[in-house]
């Protein structure tokens, strides 16, 4: 599947492969083991899973591809339910769990997936100020374009917080390459 | 300013034309040359909370009521100022950002939350300061503003905008005490000691600041005070918090920056370093400069500014930026301050006691963050 980005002159991307997942429809993500309080990260381990078993079938990544695989979190809000946490432990004067302490890092989770598929290219995480998909398909493109990586692991991911919408992510691997 | 590079991309040469920053010295570049080409730390008992419940009660605060968006609007103006942009300029020129969750979105009732994203500081700084659409805010921790400088270099070098602004905030507040204390990461003995043996972890600090990125004689009238020639990103692909202890990520981050400014090891003049003091970070990174540096991994002058105005966590990656244009600017290196003696993990050679008087051409910026995620950054001299 290839997907036309919006900048001009860019090559458009390949989509090598894609997954989603959404708490109203599908099972919850397996336990990841080392983190409390927020289903922010095993979502994030669990949609990237799903996407690069879709194209690789099981970990590692072969290395000639691993090295110049990033990894782009894209979230508007970041993990709000371990935000409400650590403001829940200041507010009440009582002890934070240690797991908080890496786990306040939105991007902490990233080092689960690059270990599991020793992926080493940049990990990035962006709150997007425009459309999600679009701004991080435009930063996809721009490593690419820049030299800074071959392959991207886009993980798009949101937790609901009005209370009548749940919780949903997707992961895209985009390339400039045409899928063999 | 076109050139190739090696991998035959065609790309623009970077210039940085405006900066500022305020530290735990204060508002101001001028305070922050002066506090740290002084040597002293700023490190003070933190009066903007109650810290009689953590181990640590210190940190480099800039001053008891300090409002990270008021702060954030008033430096990137003084920066724009710097760099001499018009308004028509301004309007071209889109703000990338790197910034944490403000933690009184988490107060808010979650109907309210909704509508503030954490890229909302970018979107108001940008409508503010007459700037063009916001850019992306970075929230990947310690190499967020590093990354953020990164994304606008390329940007620029790959010919989509003429000039990119880039501000970066953090403010020590309890929640990021919070979660450092419950981490047992604050240095009990209340000085950050990078590299140096008996260290006892980090001291963080306030830090908020803005930089001009702008291409090479794409306007009359520019006065660049550095050129950005090189920057990498890797991953360590090993924890989700501890760094890789042969320092692979980084190691591959700074080869890629090197590769980009075309320069080799000798070429350095100076490395700021990460070094946060805490004993397995600080280890890691030497192994990693010694990875990419090879035998002359003991030659290239090292410190770890974080030593005296502390780590500014999200802007960690601004403040280190602005202190490499200084160090261009005097001639002279930083010291890695609060160092006790040598360990055997951390063989370099360290800017101890006094400041170093070098004239430097170019000089490599550091970042690593939770995550794996490592940036190397090259400042060259105008």
């Amino acid at each position: 599947m290839t997907i036309t980005t919006t900048t001009p002159g860019s090559r458009p991307l390949t989509v090598l492969a894609r997954a989603s997942w959404f708490a109203a429809t599908d099972q919850q993500p397996p336990d990841l083991p080392g983190f409390t309080a927020s289903p922010f990260a095993p979502i994030i381990a669990h949609v990237a899973d799903l996407c690069l078993t879709a194209r690789y079938q099981g970990s590692p990544v072969p290395p000639d591809r691993a090295e110049s695989t990033a990894m782009v979190m894209v979230s508007q809000l970041g993990d709000m339910a371990t935000e409400a946490a650590v403001v829940g432990s200041v507010d009440q004067g009582t002890k934070a769990s240690p797991l908080l302490f890496f786990q306040s890092v939105p991007s902490a989770v990233l080092g689960v997936v690059s270990a599991r598929w020793n992926l080493g290219g940049a990990v990035i995480a962006i709150s997007p100020a425009g459309d999600p998909l679009a701004e991080g398909m435009d930063l996809a493109q721009l490593l690419i374009e820049d030299g800074s990586a071959r392959d991207v692991l886009l993980v798009l991911v949101e937790l609901a917080v009005p209370e009548d919408l749940s919780d949903h992510a997707e992961a895209l691997l985009v390339s400039a390459e045409e899928s063999p | 300013m076109h050139s190739s590079d090696r991998a035959g991309r065609t790309s623009r040469t970077v210039t940085v034309t405006g900066a500022a920053v305020t530290t735990g010295y204060g508002h101001g570049v001028d305070a922050l040359r002066a506090g740290i080409w002084s040597g002293e730390p700023a490190f003070v008992p933190v009066t903007r909370f109650d810290t009689s419940r953590y181990a640590v009660g210190v940190a480099a605060q800039a001053a008891d009521a300090f409002d990270l968006d008021s702060e954030l609007i008033t430096l990137t103006e003084e920066a724009l100022k710097q760099a001499g942009l018009s308004a028509d300029e301004r309007s071209d020129a889109p703000l990338v950002m790197a910034r944490h969750p403000d933690p009184a979105v988490s107060r808010l009732p979650r109907e309210e939350q909704e509508s503030r994203p954490i890229s909302e500081t970018a979107r108001w700084l940008s409508r503010k300061l007459g700037l063009g659409p916001a850019g992306r805010t970075h929230i990947n921790a310690c190499v967020a503003a590093s990354t953020a400088i990164a994304e606008a270099a390329a940007l620029i070098s790959a010919g989509r905008h003429d000039r990119v602004v880039v501000a970066a905030g953090h403010l020590v507040d309890a929640e990021s005490f919070t979660t450092f204390n419950a981490g047992k990461a604050l240095a009990k003995d209340g000085r950050l000691r990078p590299f140096s043996s008996g260290r006892k972890g980090l001291l963080l600090g306030d830090g908020a600041g803005a930089v001009v990125l702008e291409a090479a004689d794409s306007r009359t009238g520019m006065r660049p005070l550095a050129r950005l020639t090189g920057w990498g990103m890797a991953g360590d692909a090993h924890h989700v918090c501890q760094p890789h202890p042969q320092g692979l990520g980084m190691a591959r981050a700074i080869t890629r920056a090197l590769d980009r400014a075309g320069l080799g090891p000798v070429d350095l003049d100076y490395v700021n370093a990460h070094g946060t003091g805490t004993p397995y970070n600080d280890a890691a990174e030497t192994a990693a400069l010694h990875r990419a540096f090879g035998e002359h991994a003991e030659r290239v002058p090292v410190s770890s500014t974080k030593s005296m105005h502390g780590h500014a966590l999200q802007a960690a990656g601004l403040v280190e930026f602005v202190i490499c244009l200084l160090a261009l600017e005097l001639g002279s290196l930083p010291i890695n301050s609060g160092y006790l003696g040598p360990d055997p993990d951390c063989r370099l050679d360290l800017v101890l006691d006094a400041a170093r008087p070098v004239q430097a051409r170019h000089l490599l910026s550091l970042n690593a963050a939770f995550g794996g995620a490592n940036t190397a950054l090259v400042v060259s001299a105008a």
